[in-house]
């Protein structure tokens, strides 16, 4: 049913070309990396969107980038995919006014992002960038019920609140469709490779499939949301106590004692990534009319 | 080549790898599969330690900025020269840097190249790491083998079939000079023994044993330690001990006839006494004399041997002759003791100094009558003499209170007496043995001691007869 509504309701934005090109590229980052920096170079708008975030404090560059093509060799393709994506998701998130504080929801999604390319660095995960682009969506589930269904989203989110536990919890418990599936299914829909739509599956409860080929990511993306709904609270429309899955300590091979380390870790990450996870990124849709 | 081709050459070329120099060259020659390479260098906290070619380094001023940005974000860049392009490739382990890869280049870095630099400088962190941690363990085990080796205490493990398993210098060292202290370490670990010395060629080991579990298997442990200078410092202290008793003990042994003498002559000149009375008194001076005369010969002896300037004139004389004039000497003090002197002798000519013989004699015969056991009812000496074709043995054997098995190889030093306090529970000036001994020697003979405590002592001397 929620497949229906996605791929039928006009309320749900459809990448334009660019983007659906940047979104190819994410599963197979080789095809025509060299071309792709080209379109987004015509695209005035986005590059110059991309240069302002590649050059924020979160990377801290020692000298700052003025063209797309030192971007790409200097923080590498992957990053400034990233960027890309993150400008078109903002835009997105950003595209129509409901009852809810779409900035924060975004700064949600960002120290995700953010907090799970520190992880996967921390616990030595060498696919860091496409971490953070799974951080980066794990949520998209909770933006697409805001377009489709703006009122319920913002009920949920009150009850969530009054009964302090996790919204998920609350999902799950009335048996409706959760936004971890309307996530899959709008992941899909953008064709978006498996792994991110794995990821915004399975990114509230990793241990519902834990034989899943990227349970590593899945974990990352898990504990991440995790140390963000605890140092950004009610960001993400999601109150109470966060459910922490065991699973990720055998998964990731770390203990539970390393958590207050990487605990202080985030919160100094956070600190010094304020302009990206706060700033947004104004834009006109970058979505097909 | 197939990227997953060119991986797999690379991996097996790390497997090969010993040092870090090898890596290096394995990284550039497999980063030259894809892009070229004008000059490469390899940074190690913010030094060159590696270079190709030889002798080429990039200008730091181009890149030396980017490096703590490289190192802490742990991703390979490349930064655009108006000509070219600067490659930093951080090789890490977990989020720890290990080295940085700088290459100086022509091309433009596709995102592809970029990807597949990332995972050769992933793989080649595990093998740097391994080769710094092998590096790593290889030296704390040269530090500790020098520390084993260099200790003063020898270091052995036996394993559990008392098989020699390690040795350190030291030990070695004693083994191959003394190669006898092996086999007494084994034996006296047979018998079970934890804690124990050894001598050897005159000196001192004190030897500890452990038993102890090495890499799952039961071993033991042995430290020698060469206990020489410390016995010597002992001994040293030990004499110094008994001098001063030495001179506490003759005062006391001079004082005593002395006093005696004077108290006699004192009443023999304020008390009219009758002439049988005066002989009587006189008598008892004369034998106090004699004490006192006995006294100073033994501690001009002491000064002679002290000095060993003891000379000895030899003249033919008959052995019996002397034995028995030494045993009338201590007929006196037998008697008084209850001593039997029970008398075997079988007689021969042997060139000797008499006086001094028959001073071995009286010590010999003295000490057995001092030390008899007051316990026992049938308290005897024996003396045996035979002739033994070139030699004389003298067996000196009593039933006396025997001397513990500990200090029988003591009994010949100057001063000692077992009892060694000031006990007096024997007269004596510590001096007899030790005289006995040094005159024995001087004759080219030998004395030999048996005893068992409570039981008997046995003195053998072999004197030679010419």
């Amino acid at each position: 049913m929620v497949r229906e509504l996605i791929s039928s309701i006009t309320e749900i934005p459809t990448p334009d070309i660019v983007v659906q090109q940047i979104i190819s590229t994410a599963s197979n980052p080789n095809t025509s990396a060299k071309e792709l920096e080209k379109v987004i170079s015509m695209d005035i708008g986005l590059s110059t969107k991309i240069l302002k975030l590649v050059n924020s404090a979160y990377y801290g560059l020692p000298r700052k980038i003025t063209k797309l093509s030192e971007a790409v060799v200097i923080v590498g393709f992957k990053t400034v995919r990233n960027l890309a994506l993150s400008v078109f998701t903002y835009s997105v998130l950003h595209s129509k006014t409901t009852f809810i504080d779409h900035d924060r929801l975004w700064s949600h999604f960002m120290a995700t992002a953010i907090f799970s390319e520190q992880i996967a660095k921390d616990v030595g995960y060498m696919n860091r960038e496409e971490v953070f682009l799974a951080g980066m969506m794990h949520d998209v589930g909770k933006l697409a019920l805001d377009l489709i269904l703006p009122a319920y989203i913002f009920e949920l989110a009150n009850v969530s609140k009054k009964m302090e536990r996790p919204m998920f919890i609350i999902e799950y418990e009335n048996s409706f469709e959760n936004h971890m599936e309307i996530g899959e299914e709008l992941l899909r829909h953008w064709k978006f490779p498996e792994e991110y739509v794995t990821v915004a599956g399975l990114h509230e409860k990793p241990s519902l499939n834990p034989n899943s080929p990227y349970i590593e990511m899945i974990c990352i993306v898990h504990l991440a949301n995790v140390f963000s709904n605890i140092l950004l609270p009610e960001t993400s429309l999601s109150y109470g106590e966060p459910y922490l899955d065991p699973l990720i300590f055998n998964v990731l091979g770390i203990k539970p004692s390393r958590l207050e380390t990487m605990y202080k870790e985030m919160k100094q990450i956070l600190s010094k990534s304020k302009d990206i996870v706060f700033g947004g990124v104004e834009d006109e849709t970058r979505v097909q009319t | 080549m197939e990227i997953q081709q060119l991986l797999s050459k690379y991996m097996l070329e790390i497997s090969k790898v010993t040092n870090e120099e090898t890596l290096y060259s394995a990284f550039s020659g497999i980063l030259r599969k894809v892009i070229e390479i004008n000059v490469l260098n390899v940074l190690r906290s913010e030094k060159v330690v590696y270079c190709e070619p030889l002798g080429e380094y990039i200008e730091n001023e181009l890149f030396s900025d980017y490096i703590p940005w490289v190192e802490e974000r742990l991703y390979p860049t490349f930064l655009p020269l108006e000509n070219g392009y600067i490659g930093l490739i951080p090789i890490f382990k977990a989020r720890k840097s290990l080295a940085t890869i700088v290459i100086k280049t022509n091309n433009e870095p596709t995102a592809e190249v970029i990807d597949y630099v990332q995972l050769l400088a992933y793989l080649s962190g595990i093998t740097l790491e391994n080769l710094r941690l092998l590096d790593f363990v290889d030296r704390a085990r040269e530090y500790f083998e020098s520390i084993i080796n260099l200790s003063n205490d020898g270091i052995l493990i036996l394993n559990n079939v008392n098989e020699l398993e390690f040795i350190n210098n030291k030990a070695r060292e004693t083994i191959e000079k003394l190669p006898k202290v092996l086999d007494m370490i084994l034996n006296h670990i047979n018998m079970q023994e934890n804690f124990f010395e050894i001598e050897e060629n005159n000196l001192f080991f004190s030897v500890s044993t452990k038993e102890v579990e090495l890499l799952g298997e039961q071993k033991i442990l042995v430290n020698v330690r060469n206990v020489t200078s410390e016995k010597e410092v002992q001994k040293l202290k030990e004499v110094d001990k008994i001098k001063t008793n030495f001179i506490a003990n003759i005062s006391h042994e001079l004082r005593t006839p002395l006093a005696a003498i004077k108290a006699y002559v004192e009443t023999i000149l304020n008390m009219p006494m009758s002439q049988e009375e005066i002989q009587d008194f006189l008598n008892i001076v004369y034998g106090q004399s004699l004490r006192l005369e006995e006294l100073l010969n033994d501690l001009l002896d002491f000064s002679q041997l002290e000095s060993h300037t003891m000379k000895i004139i030899k003249e033919p004389f008959k052995i019996c002759e002397i034995v028995v004039n030494a045993m009338t000497t201590v007929s006196k003090m037998a008697e008084d003791k209850g001593v039997e002197i029970k008398y075997d002798c079988q007689d021969t000519t042997i060139s000797c100094d008499k006086r001094r013989v028959e001073q071995v004699f009286v010590n010999l015969l003295t000490n057995a009558i001092k030390f008899s056991d007051p316990s026992k009812t049938e308290k005897y000496v024996n003396i045996q003499i035979s002739d033994e074709l070139n030699n004389v043995r003298i067996v000196v054997e009593d039933n006396g209170i025997g001397i513990p098995r500990d200090k029988l190889d003591k009994i010949f030093e100057k001063f000692y007496r077992v009892d060694n306090e000031l006990t007096y529970s024997a007269p004596g000036t510590g001096l007899g043995l030790s005289i006995v001994k040094e005159i024995v020697e001087l004759h080219g003979g030998k004395i030999e001691v048996y005893s068992e405590l409570g039981k008997y002592t046995k003195f053998i001397v072999i004197l030679p007869k010419e």
